[in-house]
């Protein structure tokens, strides 16, 4: 992989983008209904604010690595040892998170549009368009980001608008929801749902300068902060308490609702092209990258005949789980609330044990000069 | 019916798996020997894990 | 055998990707340094195929280049090749050895004839007469190929000449034959003198006139060109209503004279360049000089110098010779056979490629959102201009869609149908006995058959097989139950909407894709179809036409490179050339390029 990629700052933004927000059409308005009442809305902005202090502590201690991704400054911090074990947390991580990701996608899918036909069927249009996409290199999957985003918030935008007049103001109250003990202190492992953008430590080499990757870091949290809660508070007003913990697929009742005369109704399958699109996206993104983790920490030469077996193995773990419900638990109880230590904590050591290190050597070295 | 699809399964498993030990093997002549075992290791994985949890978990 | 083990290899083990450095095109890179600093490609490429294999040998061997065909000057007066012409064929009679013109009339005579296996080639023609120069009589003789000159040129600027007015007296004091010859008996306006017989014969069969005169170890060709050729015809595929309705015909120089003709740019550049050892076809490469990226216009003239044919017989042949990627699903060059559209190419910055004997000229690099555009947008005013565009990319999404979408709603997503649409569709699906799927393969094999068919019918038969083919077939099919209606209705709209393409090159390959996506769609549904779209959206993408990414000004965002893509903003606004073109010089207009109503305003 030479360095000769270069991607936008905007491209940038929006792929992180999508990889965060794709949360959305898989259920996070209900959880944060589940958690947090009918405040629920708040738990994004929330989280959101603790995941930019979280990024201030890693742009700062950053400043020192500039064009270098995590495995790298985990190689400076502690040798191969420390980017072997880095990189082995990363990419057990990324696997576990995206073959649940997979089955979800598939179950998702089967739920509402291909009832018939078995899971496996489903799951392997996804892989094919992996595998493709892992072979044509995370420039294409970039690109093609910046085409398909624009067309994915539009058909969220119809879905929103479409719902505005089962909007009930009084469904927000009373404001504060469960309270303010099970919003603010139980959900804070909940800063989680930002787990994807660990992605941005992999496409360090890929932009240019930490002006950029503060400015990325920044605006991508806040975008997909002020979406995932503007998302929850939709599902909120349009659908009254109690109800809105029971739907599955929370954006999926909200296309259904869009009732426009005899003509524009039940056009919620439309909305399986932009779901999908954004999905294979997320995907393909996640397992590039996840292949490339793989090249690095292990100083491979070439990533592509990986790229079969990856898949393989991920085809095989999303159909270990015996059915949805454990899914569902996996999701909500496992994922979304330790992936916070990948994402953010272990990242946080990585570098201060780095900086320390560096340190060291520099003082080293003038003690040498002297 | 089951086993004839296993069949054609393990064929495309053993074909990638056959590739990719030969990428393995080729990681340890270029000296890279850590590459190399954690190449095969993701080999042996994807040969394995498909037909174990074909038979025993599912 | 051992092609088809290392075949074998190459499937079961790993092979190590060889590292190809494909041309991408950066800012004005200088003629010198393009030639060292290659970068690497962002991507390595695995398994390539021997083209590529070739070109890289190509780029190896830089330093050696191919013989580029002479361009053509008016009266010229060095000799092109002289090195070790000194020798003197003379005493030889071994005229298979000869390659330099021979001083003895019988030695050129002879060569001539052997050469052009005379009397059996029938339509060859020498001409033998005497000439007189000072006093002395000189015996000569001419060749030249009957049907390919034109004859009135050859008996006045040459034949009369050199019979008649060589008795009138000369004054001049140059005693040499040969001087003499060609300062005042030959009063033709392209003269050139040879040395080598391998170039007499080449003007010879394209159309010259070679003069061969005892005594001198040079010959005179002439270019009297006169073949009968189409004139200057409407364009057939791309036909507007507002703009110029000139199209290109077959002959190189009338086409480049059409170019000059709307560019009258001193700075516009025509190089000839000759690809086919055999047919050694001339192509002209046409260029701004000051505005073209010079590492495009290198990168286009290694590839032209590195094909290694015998025959070309049309720009079609060469497009898929020089093109980046032959399996991709839309053409990579653009073919065009308006002299317009060429020129308002060529000034944004892309390079040209004229062939004899073809009357579409290849321009390049093309970026997809370019194959959706007509000339007829910017001589409308924008709004009919946007209008169109949107119009036409409708139909062209529904030419590769709809069909898709058709039989993924009525076969999976029967909910999104409104209900009385519903009653419609179900009362006249109710007798078809076969499947969707069915259906739609036999009504679009029919009307691809009909319109291969239409094709070769002459005249005035050819669009009542249209009309035939349309209704009565159509509801013949209706009337006995084969097919619905509404299916009628989709397959018209989806040939309407292909007809819409204005690349015709496109055009087929949507119509080739929208089969894929009707078996995607029958699969799985809006899945298939989400997943082909991203298949294809990821193909296009990551493919490159000479350099510049193939989505180019919405993929890779550049600055300011919107104004003329998918909507055109109004002429005062487009400003600046297209940033992924690299050009030299990036601003067309002035900032206030209308100054009139800045004078309006200041009063």
């Amino acid at each position: 992989m030479s360095s000769n990629i270069r991607f936008g700052k905007i491209e940038a933004i929006l792929m992180l983008i999508t990889a965060i927000s794709i949360q959305l059409y898989l259920g996070i308005a209900r959880r944060m209904v589940e958690a947090g009442g009918v405040a629920g809305w708040m738990i994004p902005l929330y989280t959101c604010l603790l995941s930019l202090i979280l990024f201030f502590f890693i742009s700062k201690l950053y400043k020192n690595f500039e064009g270098k991704d995590i495995i790298d400054v985990a190689q400076i911090a502690g040798g191969s040892l420390c980017r072997v074990l880095v990189g082995l947390i990363f990419i057990v991580d990324y696997f576990f998170i995206l073959s649940i990701m997979l089955r979800i996608f598939g179950e998702d899918i089967k739920i509402f549009a291909l009832n018939k036909s078995p899971l496996s069927f489903v799951i392997i249009f996804f892989v094919i368009a992996i595998v493709v996409s892992a072979y044509l290199g995370i420039e294409t999957i970039v690109r093609l980001n910046t085409i398909i985003v624009p067309i994915v918030t539009i058909a969220f935008l119809i879905v929103v608008l479409g719902n505005v007049d089962f909007f009930d103001t009084t469904r927000v109250f009373p404001v504060f929801g469960a309270g303010l003990h099970n919003i603010f202190v139980k959900q804070l492992p909940r800063v989680s749902i930002y787990s994807a953008f660990s992605i941005l430590l992999f496409i360090v080499p890929f932009i240019g300068g930490n002006k950029d990757f503060k400015s990325i870091g920044y605006w991508s949290l806040i975008i997909t902060g002020f979406l995932l809660s503007f998302g929850t508070l939709v599902y909120i007003l349009a659908v009254p308490y109690p109800t809105s913990t029971e739907y599955f697929i929370p954006y999926l009742h909200l296309a259904r609702y869009v009732n426009h005369g005899r003509f524009f109704q039940r056009i919620e399958s439309i909305f399986i092209l932009t779901w999908t699109l954004s999905a294979i996206l997320y995907l393909s993104s996640g397992v590039f990258f996840l292949i490339y983790m793989i090249k690095k920490t292990f100083r491979l030469e070439y990533y592509r005949p990986l790229i079969l077996p990856v898949a393989i193995i991920l085809y095989t773990l999303c159909f270990i789980p015996p059915n949805l419900m454990y899914i569902v638990f996996l999701e909500g109880n496992i994922i979304r609330q330790y992936a916070w230590i990948v994402t953010f904590a272990v990242p946080i050591i990585v570098l201060l044990v780095a900086n320390i290190v560096k340190r060291k050597k520099e003082g080293e070295k003038c003690n040498e000069k002297i | 019916m089951r086993n004839l699809n296993m069949i054609i399964i393990v064929i495309f498993l053993l074909w990638v798996f056959i590739k990719t030990v030969s990428y393995g093997k080729w990681t340890w002549n270029r000296k890279n020997r850590l590459g190399a075992i954690a190449i095969i290791i993701i080999a042996i994985i994807e040969l394995v894990l498909p037909i174990y949890s074909v038979y025993f978990i599912l | 055998m051992a092609d088809f083990k290392s075949k074998l290899k190459g499937l079961f083990f790993f092979k190590e990707p060889e590292k190809i450095e494909k041309f991408i095109l950066k800012e004005n890179e200088s003629r010198n340094s393009s030639s060292e600093n290659k970068e690497k490609d962002s991507e390595e490429r695995e398994g390539r195929t021997s083209r590529d294999n070739n070109n890289k040998e190509s780029s190896k061997k830089r330093g050696v280049k191919t013989p580029i065909a002479r361009i053509k000057q008016v009266g010229a007066k060095d000799e092109e090749k002289s090195e070790g012409s000194d020798e003197d064929d003379k005493g030889s009679k071994d005229i298979s050895g000869m390659t330099k013109v021979s001083k003895k009339l019988s030695d050129n005579l002879a060569y001539i004839k052997e050469k052009y296996t005379i009397p059996v080639n029938s339509d060859i023609v020498i001409r033998e007469f005497n000439i007189t120069v000072k006093g002395k009589t000189i015996p000569t003789f001419i060749v030249f190929i009957d049907g390919m000159t034109d004859t009135k040129v050859l008996d006045l600027a040459i034949l009369q000449p050199l019979m008649l007015l060589s008795n009138m007296e000369i004054k001049d004091d140059d005693n040499e034959v040969g001087n003499i010859i060609r300062d005042h008996l030959l009063p033709h306006n392209q003269i050139q003198i040879v040395t080598e017989l391998s170039d007499v014969v080449d003007d010879i069969n394209f159309g010259g006139c070679g003069v061969f005169v005892d005594g001198i170890d040079k010959a005179f060709t002439a270019d009297v060109k006169g073949w009968k050729s189409r004139s200057i015809e409407r364009p057939n595929t791309e036909m507007v209503i507002r703009g110029p309705q000139e199209g290109f015909n077959e002959i190189l120089r009338t086409n480049t004279g059409l170019i000059r003709k709307i560019l009258k740019d001193e700075d516009l550049i025509a190089e000839n360049i000759s690809v086919g050892r055999r047919s050694k076809t001339p192509c002209s490469l046409m260029y701004i000089k000051d505005i073209a990226n010079e590492s495009l216009v290198n990168e286009v003239r290694r590839r032209l110098e590195g094909i290694k044919i015998d025959y070309l017989f049309d720009s079609g042949e060469l497009e898929q010779l020089i093109e980046d990627n032959p399996y991709l699903a839309a053409p990579q060059i653009l073919a065009t056979e308006r002299p317009d559209r060429v020129a308002s190419m060529l000034t944004e910055g892309k390079v040209a490629i004229v062939v004899q004997g073809s009357p579409f000229v290849l321009v390049m690099p093309t970026t997809h959102i370019d194959l959706f555009h007509t000339p007829e947008d910017s001589y409308l005013r924008f709004p009919y201009a946007n209008m169109l565009r949107i119009i036409r990319i409708s139909a062209i999404a529904m030419s590769l869609l709809l069909p898709g979408f058709y039989i993924a709603i009525t076969t999976f997503h029967q909910e999104m149908i409104p209900t009385d649409l519903l009653f419609a569709i179900e009362a006249s699906r109710e007798k078809v006995p076969f499947p969707s799927l069915v259906e739609i393969l036999i009504m679009e094999f029919a009307f691809e058959f009909i319109r291969e068919a239409g094709v070769r019918i002459p005249g005035p038969l050819g669009s009542t097989l249209g009309i035939i083919g349309g209704l009565i077939l159509g509801q013949a099919a209706v009337a006995a139950n084969i097919v619905s209606p509404i299916l009628i209705i989709i397959v018209a709209v989806t040939g309407i909407g292909s007809f819409a393409v204005p690349n015709f090159s496109l055009g087929y390959a949507y119509r080739i894709i929208k089969f894929v996506y009707i078996f995607l769609a029958a699969t799985a549904g809006f899945l298939g179809i989400a997943i082909g779209l991203f298949l294809q959206g990821l193909w296009l993408t990551s493919s490159k036409s000479f350099g510049i990414p193939f989505m180019a000004p919405i993929a890779p965002v550049t600055n300011g490179g919107l104004t003329d893509q998918i909507l055109r903003t109004p002429i005062w606004k487009q400003e600046k050339r297209p940033d992924f073109l690299n050009a030299k010089n990036n601003r067309k207009q002035e900032h206030f390029s209308r100054k009139w109503v800045q004078d309006d305003k200041k009063k």
